[in-house]
């Protein structure tokens, strides 16, 4: 199906929002360090118009790639919205928290 | 209500004093319920909210029924005796962003809530005064440094509606939209919609 192509191709390319590509980053120890991802979670209260609104204004993304998000949160149930490191993941989940969307923290696989 | 338009940079409707007065009862108990999930003060990574956070409202002065039932939507008998923080309501205004690292939540919680917590109640406030500054002919303007501020509001009522009505998913909202007018779900579940209906308005003026 030509829909669940063109959210696969969204996802691949969801790892790298936000200008920061999800790649193994070194420590200073030496030791690998996987970037971390936030999770938006499908909801059945939140209005799709009020999802795209939220990706468009905080993460300042053109209008057709919040688009593709928010249809990948309602359709497979969640969708990586931004991805780099901890502190900075926990400010994304915090503001999608602040403006009541359903997010969470995950370690990049 | 007539819906959200374009009026320059203000985005402009009608309401009905009914309305105006269910709004502001909803936040007020929004506000409310909020403050009273704030631990206590001093706690280690917590503040608590000055006093005139509170908001005491003539609309939620308490000789209207629509009050006591929106109160007793808003705020869970059930869970009276509980930790504020088991309330199914306050749990969806603050997920746990780590959901298999409990000690990791813990600190998220411990460190994010007072600034959460800040957020929701001066948004909710936000739109009180937008609607304390609506005359007589009900029409309301909402400018765009406020707008944000609406739809985090209209966001929040909504899921506190829908924790207590349990809607979990899609399918339960279909359900409760089709129980009969005089279920009180139903009632709780119009405002629900309503609000909802009111958010797409506002988001709509936006694209204007």
């Amino acid at each position: 199906m030509g829909k669940n192509g063109h959210m696969a191709s969204e996802s691949a390319s969801a790892s790298t929002v936000g200008g920061t590509a999800v790649e193994e980053l070194a420590s200073e120890q030496g030791q690998v360090v996987r970037p971390w991802v936030t999770v938006v979670w499908d909801d059945p209260v939140n209005l799709m118009s009020y999802v795209t609104h939220v990706f468009s204004s905080y993460f300042n993304y053109p209008k057709d790639r919040a688009e593709r998000l928010m249809m990948q949160v309602h359709m497979e149930g969640r969708a990586i919205v931004s991805s780099g490191g901890r502190d900075r993941m926990e400010r994304d989940v915090q503001a999608m928290h602040s403006y009541g969307l359903w997010a969470t923290l995950d370690k990049a696989d | 209500m007539l819906a959200f338009h374009r009026v320059d940079d203000h985005a402009v409707c009608r309401f009905e004093p009914a309305e105006i007065n269910l709004l502001r009862g909803l936040i007020g108990q929004l506000i409310e319920l909020l403050m009273e999930s704030a631990p206590p003060a001093n706690g280690p990574g917590t503040a608590r909210l000055p006093q005139e956070f509170f908001v005491e409202s003539d609309a939620t002065a308490g000789d209207d029924e629509v009050f006591e039932r929106l109160e007793r939507e808003m705020v869970s008998e059930d869970d009276f005796n509980d930790e504020p923080s088991n309330d199914p309501v306050l749990k969806r205004l603050f997920p746990d962003p780590y959901p298999d690292d409990p000690s990791a939540g813990y600190d998220f919680q411990r460190f994010t809530h007072a600034a959460q917590l800040d957020d929701k109640v001066t948004t909710a406030r936000v739109v009180l005064a937008d609607l304390d500054a609506i005359a007589d002919d009900g029409r309301c303007a909402v400018c765009g440094t406020h707008t944000m501020g609406w739809l985090k509001t209209l966001t929040n009522l909504r899921l506190a509606l829908a924790a207590r009505l349990d809607i979990r998913n899609g399918d339960d909202a279909d359900q409760i939209g089709e129980l009969p007018d005089d279920d009180p779900r139903s009632w709780t579940f119009s405002i629900y919609e309503w609000l909802g209906w009111v958010q797409e308005s506002l988001l709509n003026a936006q694209d204007e």
